[in-house]
């Protein structure tokens, strides 16, 4: 069988146009996975104003179990940023803009690869349809305001986020507080977020 | 990465393929007009081919637009009341494409065979002429039969933004198989679509007729018995060949064909028919 004539070097030309275009969109898709949505920065890109701070005290552990069962969480802090964030509006967006303050702010210096970070949701106004979230760490930096999360029964959700929770859940809404519901981001070695657990106030 | 972050990646890996993969359609493209210019192959009439192709996609993106927002829609207020709603994680993501995958197999394999739906797809297969512009070639009518063949997908549980993102990945694929210029592909041959098997499905041979619909895999051909390889270089275009390189004519072709037919119909029973059954079905005498 033979296709109608090509030139020798079109025909060359348009192979490698096709394996370029089959290796570039490869490249593309894993391009995401890279350079993952939420960014934490490394130590070595710390802003220079972290210096002016100090921690103070770091908690002593921050392992919370994870089981498929509602977990007491005793009260605990965090140092971090808040905003507003608008639900009605481009959520991810607006997250994602906030982990991006939270890099370029002194608080990155203090984050640790082995240690988690937090988002608290608290404050949700169900007449505006906004909900503060705050992102930190445990350790107390001077200078940074403290959010609690309250103590009480939480239920943990592996590998979600507090708004899929949400989402997820909005027909059982009546067994849940939305107080300071809570999200624990994991980092690799290269401050890059592995693995996220919700964590939900239960009435 | 949680669910949320697996339905962005995967919305935004989608487009951002098939966008791109548009813009290397235009690449190859150029190639093979120069590649008809220098084995002096060029012609009037072919260029115009081209250009009538790729300008089917005028009216088809306008439609598209509207009909994608519905199905958005829909898909998404079905997918609410359904209980059994699949996580969404890399494996679920696999199993969507796979499927979608097969959908297409089912939906192209529907359109062939189904007079009404191939009203529309008959304007992807009237040029006799077989270029990357053949994959830009298609009817307005063509998005709202797709919205209903990814249906069931909804109804199985899977998250509507999954299945979009399949189904624009299988169509983004179609944008490499429409060519003269690659021959046949070796190992790859046995369980992909490539543009030899498409060439295929685009002869309007007796022995090339309805044969090879599949969309990224070739598996589906092999399975259900609609494969055929390629042996000698297909004629191109319809049975009945239609010449007309004018937008209107060939958007609305098959239509006074159809017409013709039904009001011929001496009962209702050879109209239904007439619908269903397959192009060049005739009552029996």
């Amino acid at each position: 069988m033979a296709l109608p004539q090509r030139n020798l070097l079109l025909r060359g030309l348009y192979g490698l146009s096709m394996i370029g275009m089959f290796a570039f969109l490869i490249w593309q898709s894993w391009l995401p996975f890279s350079e993952a949505a939420v960014v934490a920065q490394p130590q070595s890109d710390k802003p220079s104003q972290a210096k002016q701070l100090s921690v103070v005290k770091q908690q002593s552990s921050e392992e919370i179990t994870v089981t498929n069962q509602p977990v007491w969480q005793s009260v605990f802090g965090i140092s971090g940023l808040s905003r507003k964030v608008d639900l009605q509006s481009d959520v991810d967006q607006q997250i994602r803009d906030h982990w991006q303050a939270l890099a370029e702010s002194p608080l990155a210096g203090y984050i640790q690869a082995d240690k988690p970070v937090y988002g608290i949701y608290r404050d949700y106004d169900s007449s505006t349809n906004t909900v503060i979230l705050t992102l930190g760490i445990k350790a107390q930096v001077e200078g940074m305001p403290r959010i609690a999360v309250a103590e009480g029964r939480y239920k943990t959700y592996r590998d979600d986020t507090v708004l899929d929770v949400w989402q997820k859940t909005k027909d059982s809404y009546k067994d849940f507080l939305y107080q300071s519901d809570f999200e624990r981001w994991q980092l690799d070695n290269n401050y890059q977020p592995v693995a996220v657990t919700a964590f939900l106030g239960l009435k | 990465m949680s669910e949320a972050n697996w339905l962005e990646y995967m919305e935004f890996m989608s487009f951002n393929i098939y966008d791109w993969v548009l813009v290397f359609a235009g690449l190859f493209l150029a190639l093979e007009i120069l590649n008809d210019i220098v084995t002096r192959r060029f012609s009037g009439g072919r260029f115009m081919e081209t250009l009538s192709s790729v300008f089917t996609q005028v009216p088809y993106y306008f439609t598209e637009m509207i009909i994608f927002g519905g199905a958005v829609y829909l898909y998404f207020v079905i997918y609410e009341y359904i209980p059994w709603q699949i996580p969404v994680n890399g494996y679920s993501a696999l199993l969507v494409l796979m499927l979608a995958d097969l959908t297409y197999y089912i939906e192209h394999y529907a359109i062939h065979r189904i007079r009404l739906f191939w009203l529309a797809h008959s304007v992807h297969h009237s040029s006799s002429d077989y270029n990357t512009a053949t994959a830009f070639r298609f009817s307005l009518f063509d998005p709202m039969v797709s919205v209903l063949f990814h249906l069931p997908l909804v109804l199985m549980g899977f998250n509507p933004i999954l299945i979009f993102a399949a189904e624009v990945l299988v169509q983004a694929y179609q944008f490499w198989i429409h060519n003269e210029m690659i021959g046949k592909l070796g190992p790859l041959e046995w369980f992909l679509n490539t543009p030899s098997h498409h060439r295929v499905h685009h002869g309007s041979d007796s022995k090339y007729i309805d044969k090879n619909f599949g969309g990224i895999l070739i598996i589906w051909d092999r399975i259900f018995g609609t494969f055929q390889k390629e042996e000698e270089l297909p004629n191109y275009g319809l049975t009945t060949p239609m010449a007309s390189k004018n937008p209107i004519t060939v958007q609305f072709y098959e239509f006074p064909r159809l017409y013709k037919d039904l009001a011929s119909a001496e009962n209702a029973s050879d109209f239904v028919k007439y619908l269903v059954k397959p192009p060049g079905w005739r009552p029996k005498a």
